[in-house]
């Protein structure tokens, strides 16, 4: 159990700090600021700037369920708007950028709560979580090296996926297999999935950020076993539901669940 | 290393593939030597010893690169390969098996001929033929061009609006051949793929015969899926041998619980992605010709989907 | 010596005069030829400004072309990805090969053409030069409008070769097809009126003395290439015509279910299609066969046999368009044919090959950045060719058509014998038009990036094709292992586009328009086009004694210069240029030409808003558009054929000639009888429809009935042919009224429309309808095709006797007059074939 300290240096807070300083234009928001004099950062804003929106575009197009939307013609736009945020020395970059970091901080505010309740909540988390002490890592190293460190952290928020969760660890399981797996059994016929590109279907729930979920198929706990089970025969465990028993074997199961938390927290 | 090798072009498995596969290799070797003549010949010309660039620079050696070479080149192949071309065209005998496939936008249907050219077997999308023996394909188009190519069996040919191009394939030994529509033929044409399969010509005699039994009976008729089967409308478009859906728009569903993949070649066969066909086939392969059927409750779709299944 | 047509060859020796002429004849040069300023510069008419605008606007669609390459390359860069989704994605590709086939690789050719053909061969223009204005600005509106229907999703997307029934309306009901079918037959309209301009050019304009054994091979090449869009493109008009008639009509010609084929369309269209290739390949052969020559600093080795080839490519490549279509079970026999002749068609390209490589032997060629594109073009387009020999190969193209393995074998013949040439020939020429050359340094920089590009894009293609893959298609499924090489082509392909950033780069610092200081002749050729130059190209004309006239007359450039050759200064005080005998090129006339017109511009802006008015069916408009388009039209030639008040004039060292000129040996002549060729040529592809779409689907067809009205018929086209020639005589005659031979002609335009009002309405009376069968359909469409003529001449009749009353028809011979007849006399004859051909055939015999 970890009981959080009063004051504690919450990475959440900090990672909200950092957007807002490059937002902002190198304008200090916090009081608490370690960087003497962040000129850098209005330097490097706009190129952040651009680099987010773009890894943010393609994020939501690889996640986007239609086929129609105009990945390149969002690009562009990222591009443009970003080049003329540029021009006029970052003018217009707040009021551009605030919704969709806004949205990245919102969703990593609420991971880390989530992973941070639930581990209180299941009672597994005897040592500090793996996230925790990541995030600490990044921030220490930040403020040290904050123009190289930051950059690629702020992609990193937008564009990749935060560790999986130690409780949705599953002895012996193949993430990796599993992905094989939801191809030949064809999962994606009915579900769209994070990191499977075709098909993307649109008859079950979407399992993006399943991990975060608290309820499978809304009744039962979202616990890796359950998961596995549920897979493979969904009607045994949910009289009813709308899912079909599959085709495949226990152990494939066991690694298609393994791929669904490596791959579904945001 | 590298799995792509060889590739289906290279790597026949009946003899009209085989020979195609030799002319292949023949045609490498010659583009080899050719463009290693003409590299040579320019590496002399410019960096060669004065009197080699005086052999090359001379109009002998024009006529001897540019008209003798060629022309010898050229006309051995062409011997060559008209000869192969008369061999792999050689009249159909006629006592052949007889499959009709007709090119749709974007699947293919299936229809098994009898001695007299009457259709006796339907299926979609795949194709079975006993190993070891020629299967004569007449290849018709329903709406635009098509064109038929599993590359291990054959070269391609178009499936063209009222005409019928007849084709001939064979493979030397029971197995699974891959192929995919070859003429542009819009929307989703990269997802029309086609699959044989070559059985054993006992087992071949066996499946034919057991299809032709099953077309008479209705399988599974009493049960929800059948009855949903009719009034969801799916037999307005599609055809089960012996019950009353006898649609012709989409493909045949008499025997689509033995396929091994749906939607014309793209995913693998089974309730779960049958369910996820029906309910919204337009999210899997757009534009394809299906409506998505998002009106269905779950327990609708399961019950369709099974019924499905037991169709083989 | 042999003389062509009387010209005495003695007198050339009289070139170059002893002394030079003044200075102030230089002075009232520029002044005649001078370009207008501000926004009059865009009715400029001077090849230098048109070949360079023209240029540019096709450059520049080769760079849209090629973004939309990447965007393609980079959706298949790995499977099922969704940069493009389906829709996009098949408009991409249709749209990248339609922009690269007719907007970028032949108007490139003419563009080419229509910069330095002139001062290639010291004329001091073309000879129609707003007939250029007007296929530039065509090009430009329509071309640029045509990609703009990418931005709102209404590209075609049928694939650039647009099968029916694919894009019929049953398939594409949208306008996408339409876009295709009025904007490129559109274009083609223009690039057949640049490949007249073109033809007439050589043929007519070469410098004095400059045999046909004499002449650059740019304008072989050019020669041939001109011809073969007259005889190619009419195919590709009348299939767009077609098809286009059937979307807007529902008269069955490619629709199977009603008698129709839709083989018709992939004869008609690779007969102009596989003739489109060398098309594109001849004139850039041409340009590398003088880059050769002038980089390796020796004449070129063997230019009979480029000149043989050439005629030869240009030949046997209309013996070949069937290779397109080994795959749609063709008898075997004609198979056979076509396999023969595209093996054939690689002999002659074998020749060049090898001349080029003999060329580089003989000479001492340092490798600068033109060499580098020509040695790297003629590597690529080898490896391309020995691809072309496999696919000919009948069995093997059963398995490679279709796939990857094809489009590596395009591009590759495209690139290595099109664009790499190009390449070489914008750094080679740009000192004709820049006042700095571009950077030798950047420019290898570009070269090495386009090679490496270029191979690791397409190289590891051909064997994504053996695997299995087929082309056009917007993504595929994984682990069929199409991954790798897939991703290869794609960085291949960024490669290759950063080749072309560098050139770009490279522009952008040094190529600065001139007309005047030009950079000059930075790798040394012998060629007329490097004599000093001014808007009026070259001070005097001169005498072309040898192949290389600059390096075997070290003095030709200060005495062109100090006017001591043929036309120092303008004779007549208007723009002017020698008119030469088309064989041994002995001075014929001084022919005036046409200055700076609104007119072409505005006809071409109207006559691309009517076509893409009616895309768009925005019909009222485009009605309106078109009478606007044919009135700028007339009113640009109100200007021509009018005599100059010299009736002949001393073009220097008593050298007298005349200036107006009529009949067989006249531009005009010449210019008719091409538009004749294309409208023969449009003609003979209906009737091989006509018979082609019978002998498929006779049971369609009924005998026709009536028969005796083809007598009614027939004799009214003759006797418009009788009065036209009657009108022709009277012109002749001093004694009659100038309006007597006019009114004949105005009979004449009379009859033959009533006779074609009479076969339209004996054919509406048989009950043959042309949305029931492929016959009614073709039939009716071979009416329309001669009502079109009709319209044609009656217009040019009324055109005519607008000209009688102005009195500015001249006896006994007018330019105008003979135009106006010989058209009528091809008018009525087409019009007897057609009736004859309907009744008599099939089964009437």
């Amino acid at each position: 159990m970890v009981k959080r300290e009063p004051g504690h240096w919450r990475p959440a807070v900090a990672w909200e700090w950092k957007l807002s300083v490059v937002l902002r234009d190198g304008l200090p928001l916090s009081r608490r600021q370690p960087l003497g004099n962040p000129s850098h950062l209005r330097v490097v804003a706009p190129a952040v700037g651009i680099g987010l929106k773009l890894t943010n575009q393609i994020a939501s197009v690889k996640s986007s369920q239609s086929w129609r939307t105009g990945a390149i013609a969002q690009t562009i736009h990222a591009v443009t708007g970003e080049t003329g945020v540029g021009r006029s020395r970052l003018g217009t970059a707040q009021s551009d950028q605030v919704p969709v970091l806004r949205q990245a901080i919102r969703r990593f505010a609420l991971y880390s709560c989530a992973t941070g309740g639930q581990r209180t909540q299941e009672g597994r988390g005897g040592k500090e979580g793996a996230t925790h002490q990541h995030m600490r890592a990044i921030a220490r190293r930040s403020c040290w090296f904050p123009s190289v460190g930051l950059l690629p952290l702020m992609l990193g928020v937008v564009a990749c996926k935060a560790p999986p969760d130690q409780r949705q660890f599953l002895p012996q399981a193949n993430a990796a297999q599993g992905k094989i797996a939801i191809e030949s059994a064809g999962c994606g016929a009915c579900h769209t999935m994070p990191g499977i590109r075709w098909p993307k279907g649109k008859v079950g729930p979407n399992l993006e950020g399943l991990a975060d979920r608290a309820l499978i198929a809304g009744v039962l706990p979202n616990r890796p076993d359950v998961l596995a089970a549920y897979i493979r025969n969904a009607p045994s465990l949910v009289p009813g539901s709308g899912m079909p028993a599959m085709p495949i074997t226990q152990n494939e199961a066991r690694d298609i669940a393994a791929y669904l938390y490596e791959q579904g927290g945001e | 290393m590298f799995n792509g090798w060889p590739p289906p072009v290279l790597d026949p498995a009946g003899p009209y593939a085989g020979s195609i596969s030799l002319l292949s290799w023949i045609l490498f070797a010659m583009a080899a030597v050719v463009l290693l003549v003409v590299l040579v010949a320019l590496y002399l010309a410019l960096f060669g010893r004065r009197e080699l660039q005086r052999k090359v620079g001379g109009k002998t050696a024009i006529w001897a690169g540019g008209v003798a070479f060629p022309l010898v080149v050229l006309t051995a192949l062409l011997v060559y390969g008209l000869s192969l071309t008369n061999h792999l065209s050689d009249p159909i005998r006629g006592d052949e098996m007889r499959v009709r496939i007709t090119g749709e936008m974007w699947w293919w249907r299936v229809a098994y001929l009898d001695a007299q050219g009457q259709e006796i077997i339907l299926d979609a999308n795949e194709l079975h033929i006993p190993a070891g023996q020629p299967v004569v394909l007449e290849l018709e188009s329903a709406d635009v061009i098509h064109s038929f190519w599993v590359p291990r069996l054959s070269g391609k040919l178009d499936m063209i609006p009222g005409r019928r191009n007849l084709m001939r394939i064979q493979a030397n030994t029971p197995g699974t051949f891959g192929g995919q529509c070859a003429e542009y033929c819009g929307g989703p044409h990269a997802l029309m793929g086609f699959t044989v399969i070559a059985h054993d010509p006992v087992q071949f005699t066996r499946l034919m015969e057991a299809r032709l039994a099953r077309a008479a009976i209705a399988v599974d008729a009493t049960s929800a899926g059948a009855r949903l089967f009719d009034t969801a409308g799916c037999s307005a478009c599609h055809r089960i041998a012996g019950t009353d859906a006898n649609g012709v728009a989409g493909p045949d569903l008499t025997h689509v619980g033995s396929r091994r993949t749906l939607g014309a070649g793209i995913l693998p066969n089974n309730r779960g992605t049958l369910m996820g066909w029906i309910g919204n086939s337009q999210a899997i392969k757009p534009n394809n010709r299906m409506p998505p059927y998002t009106l269905l409750s779950s327990e609708q779709l399961m019950a369709l989907a099974s019924y499905l299944e037991a169709q083989r | 010596m042999t003389s062509e047509t009387g010209f005495d060859p003695q007198l050339f020796d009289r070139f170059p005069t002893a002394e030079a002429r003044p200075q102030s004849e230089v002075d009232e040069l520029e002044r005649i030829w001078a370009a207008p300023k501000g926004w009059a510069r865009l009715t400029v008419v001077n090849n230098n400004y048109i070949g360079l605008w023209y240029v540019a606007t096709a450059f520049l669609f080769f760079l849209l072309a090629g973004l939309l390459a990447l965007a393609v390359r980079t959706q298949l860069s790995l499977p099922l990805l969704g940069v493009l989704p389906q829709e996009t994605y098949n408009q991409f590709f249709t749209m990248h090969g339609t922009v690269m086939m007719f907007l970028f690789a032949v108007p490139v050719m003419e563009a080419l053409g229509v910069m330095l053909l002139p001062q290639m061969l010291a004329a001091r223009d073309l000879p129609f030069p707003r007939l250029s204005a007007y296929a530039f600005w065509a090009y430009f509106v329509g071309g640029l409008s045509f990609f703009c229907s990418l931005f709102v999703g209404l590209a075609p997307d049928g694939g650039w070769f647009m099968y029916p029934p694919l894009t019929s309306t049953t398939y594409s009901p949208g306008i996408n097809a339409d876009f295709w079918l009025l904007g490129i037959g559109f274009i083609e309209i223009s690039a057949i009126a640049g490949a007249i301009e073109i033809l007439v050019g050589i043929l007519k304009t070469r410098a004095p003395g400059m045999t046909l054994a004499r002449m650059p091979l740019f304008a072989w090449a050019m020669l041939v290439f001109a011809a073969m869009i007259l005889i190619a493109f009419p195919a590709v008009i009348l299939a767009t015509l077609l098809l286009e008639i059937e979307r807007a009509l529902n008269w069955p010609f490619f629709d199977a279910t009603r008698g129709g084929d839709p083989m018709l369309w992939q004869h008609m269209f690779w007969f102009f299609g596989h003739p489109e290739v060398y098309i594109i390949f001849l004139p850039a052969a041409g340009l590398v066969s003088m880059m050769v020559a002038s980089l390796s600093k020796t004449e070129l080795v063997g230019y009979q046999l480029i000149v043989l080839a050439l005629l030869g490519t240009g030949f046997i490549s209309f013996g070949v368009w069937a290779h397109h279509m080994f795959a749609t079970g063709m008898p075997t026999l004609s198979v056979g044919f076509f396999s023969a002749a595209s093996m054939a068609v690689s002999i002659p390209a074998g020749i060049q090959v090898f001349s080029w490589i003999a060329t580089l032997a003989t000479g001492k060629p340092t490798f600068n950045t033109p060499t580098l594109f020509v040695i790297g073009g003629l590597v690529t387009f080898v490896m391309g060719g020995l691809t072309g020999v496999m696919v000919a190969m009948v069995p093997f193209d059963w398995q490679v058509h279709d796939t990857h393995f094809i489009v590596a074998h395009l591009h590759y013949v495209l690139i290595g014998g099109a664009v790499f040439p190009v390449f070489a020939a914008f750094y080679y020429w740009v000192g004709m038009t820049s006042s700095r050359p571009l950077s030798e340094r950047l420019g290898k920089w570009a070269f090495w990036l386009m090679f490496a590009g270029m191979h690791i894009t397409f190289l590891p293609m051909h064997l994504t094709g053996l695997m299995g893959m087929p082309r056009r298609v917007y993504t595929y499924l994984p682990g069929m292992q199409w991954e790798w090489t897939n991703l290869l082509s794609t960085v291949g392909a960024f490669v290759l586009a950063a080749g072309v950033a560098v050139f770009l780069l490279d522009l952008a610092r040094n190529f600065r328009f001139t007309a005047e200081d030009d950079a000059g002749n930075t790798y040394g050729g012998g060629t007329l086009e490097w004599l000093p130059t001014g808007l009026y190209s070259t001070r005097s004309i001169p005498v072309v004694r040898s192949r290389q006239p600059l390096w075997d007359d070290p003095n030709i450039c200060k005495d062109v210069e100090e006017g001591r050759y043929m036309l120092p200064f303008s004779a007549t005080g208007l723009r002017e240029t020698l008119i030469t005998s088309p064989i041994r090129a002995e001075p014929q006339y001084l022919t005036i030409m046409m200055g700076p017109s609104v007119w072409p511009l505005l006809a071409a802006v109207f006559t691309a808003g009517f076509f893409l008015l009616m895309t768009v069916q925005a019909y009222i408009p485009a009605v309106i558009c078109l009478p606007l388009a044919t009135i700028s039209i007339l009113r640009w030639l109100w200007d021509t054929d009018r005599p100059a008040k010299q009736a002949e004039v001393d073009v220097g060292a008593g050298v007298i000639l005349p200036t107006y000129v009529t009949g067989p040996s006249s531009h005009g002549w010449w210019a008719i009888i091409c538009v004749l060729v294309v409208c023969f040529m449009i003609f003979v592809m209906a009737v091989f429809g006509y018979l082609f779409v019978y002998g498929i689907h006779p049971e369609y067809w009924t005998a026709p009935t009536g028969q005796w009205w083809a007598v009614p018929i027939v004799a009214g086209y003759g006797a418009a042919a009788l009065l036209v020639l009657y009108g022709w005589r009277l012109l002749t005659r001093e004694k009659s009224t100038l309006w007597s031979p006019t009114a004949a002609v105005l009979f004449a335009s009379g009859f033959i429309l009533a006779a074609l009002v009479l076969d339209w309405f004996s054919w509406r009376a048989q009950g043959i309808d042309p949305e029931l069968t492929s016959q009614g359909a073709l039939s009716h469409a071979m009416l329309a095709l001669e009502a079109q003529l009709v319209a044609i001449v009656l217009l040019m009749a009324g055109y005519l006797a607008a000209r009688t009353s102005r009195g500015l028809v001249t006896r006994p011979r007018n330019t105008t007059f003979d135009v106006t007849c010989l058209f009528l006399l091809y008018t009525a004859a087409q019009g007897a074939a057609t009736t004859l051909l309907l009744r008599f055939f099939p089964g009437g015999v």
